[in-house]
C-alpha cells in the first residue's frame, strides 16, 4: 500500500520535459545538448540563442500544464481515489492500466498472475514485457483491444509467464479517464484452471462418443411427460436403419416384437418402482424392410418429479443380433445333436420337425432324408404343406413332388409360394433346403404355411440349421451303413458256420454214397443185399437234398416255397401237439384270433418255425414248469412302430408269440441266438439248426423274429408273418402208383438246358407210356412247335434257360397252338417272371428237385390221363 | 479175431463202417458218440477204435485222449469230413494225441479196409 501513494509522482515530468525540450531543440535545428547549454556559466552568447527561448517557453508551458494537471488530479485523490484505488487493488481479477503500451498500474492480483516478484516496479514497463502474448501472430498486444461488445463470449487472452507457464485469461478492456487523463482499463480474469477443466471435459465427451461409437450404442433421452425421445445417430440406426429415427414413445415402441413389448413394459414398470437400480431388456425389433434384429436396451429414470414419479428416461439401444444369432445357432446346434443322437428314422425326422416349426415359428414341417437307393424318407407334419400329404412316406426319386425336387437340386435355400400338385393345397409359402455335405446330398428340411410369409433371414436361418445338421445327418448314415455292414459281416459268420455244418453233412452223405454204391458193384450178384445197399445210397440223396433245402431255408435269398395258408389250424395243432408231450407241470395256452387271414409261408416251415419255438420255452421251463401261451393275432403296422423299418406303415402281419414263465435268455447268448450250430455239439443230430431255422424261414418270407425277455421274468418269441396273400399253387399229393401205359399215345415236348434233367426226363416218361422228344433251349422248342403244332399233347419246360424263358416260351406256345398244354418245372422260389396272371399260361407247375412220380403225374394231368 | 470199435454219430456212415468191417472178417461194435464210446470201450477190450471227431456229447479227440491213456497200444483211426475248420485241422490233432492213421471224408472203402488191415497186422 506504501507504494500507491507514490504512483502518480513527478518523475513524469521529467521526461516529459525532456521530450519537450528535445521536441523544441529539433524544431529549431538546433545542435549540442540542450541542458547543459542552459546551465552554461553566464555570459555565454549563445544563451539567447532562439532554440533555447522557444526551448524555454516550452519547458515552461509545460509545467504550467503539469502543474494544472496536479491540480486536476488533486481532487480525485484527495476525495475518492484512495478508496477507488485500494478497490481495484483488492480486486478478484487482474487489473492493468496503460496507456500507449506502457503499463500504469497492476492491480494485486494482476501481479499474481503476471507471475511478479513483489516489489518489482512495474510502472512504464510494456505491455509486451508485462504480459508476453502466446500468440505470436497478434499483431497487437490483446490488451490494447477495446472490447466493443460484451454481449458475447469474452476473449481468451494467453500470456506466456517468465517461468513459460501459460496463463490463459478472458479479458475486458475499456477506456477510461485515469488520473485526469484517458487510459485503458484491462480486466484480466484468469482461466486457466477452468479452460482445463473444459477442455478435460470436452475430452472425455469426445472419448465416451467415440467409446459408444466403438460400441454401436446409441443413446436416447425419453420426456415421459410429453413422450418426445431424442436419440443419437447410432439410435436411429439401430432402432429403425433405412428409415425415420422416431421421435416419439409410442413410434419407437411400435417398433418392438408385440410379445417382447410386454416384457420390456413390465422391466420398466419395476424399475420406475425403484425395484431395480436399472432396466436391461433384449427386444427384437421389426425393421422397415421386414427383418428383425435383436436389440439390447438399458435405461434408468434421469429426473423424478418431487413426488418421486419419473420423469425422464435415459439409456442405451446396442443391436445384438450377431451375438443372438451366435446364441441361437449354438442352442439350436446342441439341439439338433442331441436329437440326432437320441432318435433315429421317423422319430427322428419327426423331432426335428418340430425343432424347425418352433425356431422359424412356422405351423408345418417336413423333413426327408434320403436312403441308399436315392429314395426320400419324408415324414410332413400336416396336410396343408403344398403337395404334401402327411405323416411318413418313403418316395421313388420321381414321385418326390416338384417343390421338393427344386429345393433338393438347390444349392441355396428356396422359398416356393406357389400351392404344390394338390388341388386342394392352399397357397402356403415354403421355404425349404437340402441337406448337404461336400457334394452328396443328403436330404431336406422345409417349412410352410406361415402367413406373413418367409424373409430372407428366415432363409438365412434355415440355411444355417441345415449347415449345422447336415454332418450329423451324414454321420447318423454312416453309422447306419457300419451296421448294415456289420449286420452282413455276422451273416458271413453265420453263413460260414453253416458252412461249416453243411461241409460235415455232406460229407457224411457222400461218405455213404461212396461206400454203399461201392459195396453195390460188389454185391451185383446178390440182389437182396444189392437193393440194401441201393437203398442206403438213394437214403444218402434224400438226406442231401434235405441239406439243400436248409441252406435255401437260412439263406435270405432263397426261401422256402412259399404259398397262402391258414395258419389258425396249424397253430391249434401245434399247441396240441405240445399240450400231450409235455411234463404235468407246464401248462398250455393257445390264443388264436378268429381273423388271422392267411400267410405266405408253406405248412411244414410253419410247422417248423412252431416246433422250434415252442422247443425253446418247454425247455426254459424243464425244471420248475410254468406256462407256455401260444398267442396268433393279425396286426397292422403302425407308423411309429419301432420294430418295423418305416415302409411297412400299414402292412397286415401275422403275430405269432410262443411266451414262456422259464429263466429267460441269458444277456451274452441273445446275439448268438440266430447262430446256426451254436451249440455245436448237435451237428448232426437234425435239430442243430434251432433258431437260426426260425430267423432263415421268417426272413425267407419277408417277416420278422423278435426275442424279449420281460421284466416279470420269462421269455417272448414275437414272428411276425406278412398277410399277403399270394395265388395258391397246386399242392403235391403224394404221388399214388401210376400204371406203367398212363401216357401211351400222348407225346410231350421236354425242354431243358442241362442235359443230364432232358435224360431223365426221357427215361421218367417214357418208362409211364409217354413219347418224348426234348429241346435244349426255347428257341429250339418254339421251332419244333411251329414245325409241326399237331405234334405234341404236352409241352413240359424248365423256367430259367439261356435265350427264352419258360414263360416266354408258354407264350409262344400259345400264340403258335392256342390250348396246348405247358407245364412249368421251376426251382423253389422262383415265380414265373411275370404276374399271377401268367401262371394261366401254365397248366401245372413242378417244383425243382422233383421226384419222379410228381413230374410224372403233372404231365399226366396236363395230358388229361388222370384228374 | 480182432474186434474193432466204430465211434461215429452219422446213422449211414455207422452203418456203412459196420457192414464194410463185418464182410472183412472182423468183429465190430458201434457207439453214436464219445461218450458212449468211452463207456463201450471200458465195458469190453477192442484191438481197434476208429472213430470220427465232431459228435455230441464227447468229441473224438476228448475220446481219443480218454482211450490212449488206458491203452497205450490200442490202434486208432480218426476220421473227419470237417466242420467250422477244414478236417485236416482236427485229424492233425487227432494224429498229434495219438491216432494211428486218419483219413478224411468221403475215403474209399478199400483206404479205411487197408488202414484197418494194416494195424492189425
Amino acid at each position: 500500500m506504501p507504494r500507491s501513494r507514490n504512483v502518480f509522482r513527478p518523475p513524469a515530468f521529467l521526461p516529459a520535459l525532456a521530450l519537450l525540450a528535445g521536441a523544441g531543440r529539433a524544431c529549431a535545428g538546433i545542435e549540442g545538448p540542450v541542458l547543459p547549454g542552459w546551465l552554461r556559466p553566464s555570459g555565454a552568447p549563445a544563451w539567447f540563442d532562439i532554440g533555447e527561448v522557444v526551448l524555454v517557453i516550452l519547458v515552461l508551458a509545460a509545467i504550467a500544464g503539469a502543474i494544472r494537471y496536479r491540480s486536476r488530479l488533486r481532487p480525485l485523490r484527495t476525495a475518492g481515489e484512495t478508496r477507488y484505488l485500494k478497490l481495484v487493488q483488492s480486486a478478484p481479477f487482474g487489473v492493468v492500466v496503460h496507456r500507449g503500451g506502457r503499463v500504469l498500474f497492476v492491480n494485486e492480483h494482476g501481479r499474481l498472475l503476471f507471475g511478479l516478484e513483489a516489489g518489482a516496479p512495474t510502472q512504464g514497463l510494456p505491455l509486451d514485457q508485462l504480459a508476453p502474448s502466446a500468440d505470436a501472430a497478434a499483431p497487437e498486444h490483446p490488451f490494447n483491444v477495446v472490447t466493443t461488445s460484451t454481449a458475447g463470449m469474452m476473449p481468451i487472452v494467453r500470456i506466456r509467464r517468465a517461468d513459460g507457464t501459460l496463463l490463459e485469461a478472458q479479458t475486458l478492456t475499456i477506456t477510461n479517464d485515469f488520473s485526469g487523463a484517458n487510459a485503458r482499463l484491462t480486466f484480466i480474469r484468469d482461466m486457466t484452471i477452468e479452460l482445463a477443466a473444459q477442455r478435460e471435459l470436452h475430452e472425455n465427451r469426445e472419448r465416451l462418443a467415440v467409446a459408444l461409437d466403438a460400441a454401436r450404442d446409441g443413446i436416447w433421452d425419453l420426456d415421459l411427460a410429453t413422450g418426445r425421445v431424442e436419440g443419437t445417430a447410432a439410435f436411429g440406426e439401430i432402432i429403425a436403419p433405412g428409415a425415420a429415427t422416431p421421435v416419439d414413445v409410442a413410434t419407437w415402441r411400435g417398433l418392438i416384437h408385440r410379445a417382447d413389448r410386454d416384457r420390456l413394459e413390465a422391466a420398466i414398470a419395476d424399475h420406475e418402482q425403484d425395484l431395480t437400480s436399472s432396466y436391461e431388456c433384449e427386444l427384437r425389433v421389426r425393421r422397415a424392410d421386414g427383418s428383425s434384429a435383436w436389440v439390447l436396451e438399458h435405461g434408468r429414470v434421469a429426473r423424478r418429479s418431487a413426488g418421486g414419479a419419473p420423469l425422464r428416461l435415459v439409456g442405451t439401444v446396442r443391436d445384438v443380433t450377431l451375438r443372438k444369432r451366435a446364441e441361437r445357432r449354438l442352442d439350436m446346434r446342441s439341439r439338433l445333436t442331441a436329437t440326432v443322437v437320441a432318435t433315429r428314422d421317423a422319430e427322428l425326422r419327426d423331432a426335428l420337425g418340430s425343432l424347425l416349426r418352433e425356431e422359424l415359428e412356422a405351423p408345418y414341417s417336413c423333413v426327408g432324408i434320403l436312403d441308399r437307393g436315392g429314395r426320400l424318407r419324408l415324414t410332413c407334419s400336416r396336410h396343408d404343406v403344398p403337395g404334401m400329404t402327411p405323416g411318413h412316406r418313403l418316395l421313388s426319386p420321381e414321385a418326390v413332388p416338384a417343390g421338393l425336387q427344386r429345393v433338393l437340386a438347390a444349392a441355396t435355400p428356396l422359398i416356393l409360394v406357389e400351392t404344390g400338385n394338390e388341388p386342394d393345397a392352399p397357397a402356403a409359402p415354403l421355404l425349404g433346403v437340402r441337406l448337404a455335405s461336400d457334394d452328396r446330398v443328403l436330404g431336406l428340411v422345409c417349412v410352410a404355411g406361415r402367413e406373413e410369409g418367409f424373409l430372407r433371414e428366415d432363409a438365412d436361418m434355415l440355411a444355417t440349421i441345415a449347415e449345422d445338421l447336415a454332418p450329423l445327418i451324414l454321420a447318423r448314415l454312416e453309422t447306419e451303413a457300419i451296421d448294415a455292414q456289420l449286420a452282413q459281416s455276422q451273416k458271413t459268420e453265420a453263413l460260414g458256420v453253416l458252412a461249416g455244418g453243411i461241409a460235415h453233412d455232406f460229407n457224411n452223405i457222400l461218405q455213404a454214397i461212396m461206400g454203399f454204391s461201392s459195396l453195390a458193384r460188389q454185391d451185383a450178384a446178390d440182389p437182396a443185399r444189392l437193393t440194401t445197399d441201393l437203398d442206403r445210397v438213394q437214403k444218402a440223396t434224400v438226406r442231401g437234398q434235405d441239406l439243400v433245402q436248409r441252406i435255401l431255408q437260412f439263406s435270405r435269398s432263397e426261401g422256402p416255397d412259399t404259398e397262402s395258408l391258414d395258419p389258425a389250424p396249424l397253430v391249434q395243432e401245434a399247441a396240441r401237439e405240445l399240450a400231450a408231450t409235455v411234463p404235468a407241470d407246464i401248462t398250455i395256452d393257445c390264443r388264436v384270433a378268429p381273423d388271422c387271414g392267411r400267410v405266405r409261408v408253406g405248412a411244414q416251415p410253419l410247422r417248423q418255425i412252431l416246433r422250434n419255438l415252442t422247443q425253446n420255452a418247454r425247455q426254459a421251463m424243464e425244471t420248475g414248469g410254468g406256462r407256455l401261451t401260444i398267442i396268433a393275432r393279425p396286426l397292422t403296422v403302425e407308423p411309429d412302430d419301432g420294430r418295423f423299418p418305416v415302409e411297412w406303415t400299414g402292412r397286415d402281419l401275422l403275430e405269432l408269440a410262443v411266451a414262456d414263465t422259464g429263466a429267460g435268455i441269458p444277456e451274452a447268448h441273445r446275439a448268438r441266438l440266430f447262430d446256426p450250430f451254436f451249440t455245436t455239439r448237435e451237428v448232426g443230430q437234425g435239430s442243430g439248426l434251432g433258431l437260426s431255422v426260425v430267423h432263415g424261414l421268417v426272413t425267407a418270407v419277408g417277416g420278422r423274429v423278435f426275442f424279449e425277455t420281460p421284466a416279470a421274468g420269462g421269455t417272448v418269441a414275437s414272428v411276425f408273418l406278412p398277410r399277403t396273400p399270394v395265388i395258391g399253387r397246386p399242392a403235391e399229393s403224394d404221388s399214388p402208383p401210376l400204371p406203367a401205359t398212363a401216357g401211351a399215345g400222348k407225346r410231350v415236348l421236354f425242354v431243358d438246358d442241362e442235359e443230364e434233367i432232358r435224360e431223365l426226363a426221357v427215361v421218367l416218361l417214357g418208362r409211364a407210356g409217354f413219347q418224348v422228344e426234348t429241346a435244349a433251349d426255347g428257341f429250339a422248342a418254339g421251332e419244333r412247335i411251329l414245325a409241326g403244332p399237331g405234334d405234341f399233347d404236352v409241352v413240359v419246360t424248365d423256367q430259367y434257360m439261356p435265350g427264352l424263358t419258360g414263360r416266354e416260351l408258354a407264350v409262344r406256345v400259345a400264340a403258335a397252338r392256342p390250348g396246348l398244354p405247358v407245364v412249368l418245372v421251376t426251382g423253389m422260389n422262383e415265380t414265373p417272371d411275370g404276374q399271377e396272371g401268367d401262371l394261366a399260361l401254365f397248366r401245372e407247375v413242378v417244383i425243382k428237385p422233383f421226384s419222379g412220380p410228381s413230374l410224372v403225374m403233372a404231365v399226366c394231368r396236363a395230358a388229361g390221363v388222370v384228374h | 479175431m480182432p474186434r474193432i470199435l466204430v465211434i461215429e454219430d452219422d446213422d449211414e456212415v455207422r452203418e456203412l463202417l459196420e457192414s464194410l468191417l463185418t464182410r472183412e472178417g472182423h468183429v465190430v461194435a458201434t457207439a453214436a458218440n464219445g461218450k458212449q464210446g468211452v463207456a463201450a470201450f471200458l465195458a469190453e477190450p477192442f484191438d481197434l477204435v476208429i472213430t470220427d471227431i465232431i459228435m455230441p456229447e464227447k468229441d473224438g479227440i476228448e475220446a481219443i485222449m480218454d482211450l490212449r491213456r488206458g491203452r497205450p497200444d490200442l490202434k486208432l483211426i480218426a476220421i473227419s469230413g470237417g466242420g467250422r475248420a477244414e478236417p485236416e485241422n482236427y485229424l492233425h490233432s487227432a494224429q498229434l494225441l495219438g491216432a494211428n492213421r486218419t483219413l478224411r471224408k468221403p475215403f474209399s472203402n478199400e483206404a479205411i479196409v487197408a488202414a484197418v488191415r494194416d494195424l492189425l497186422a
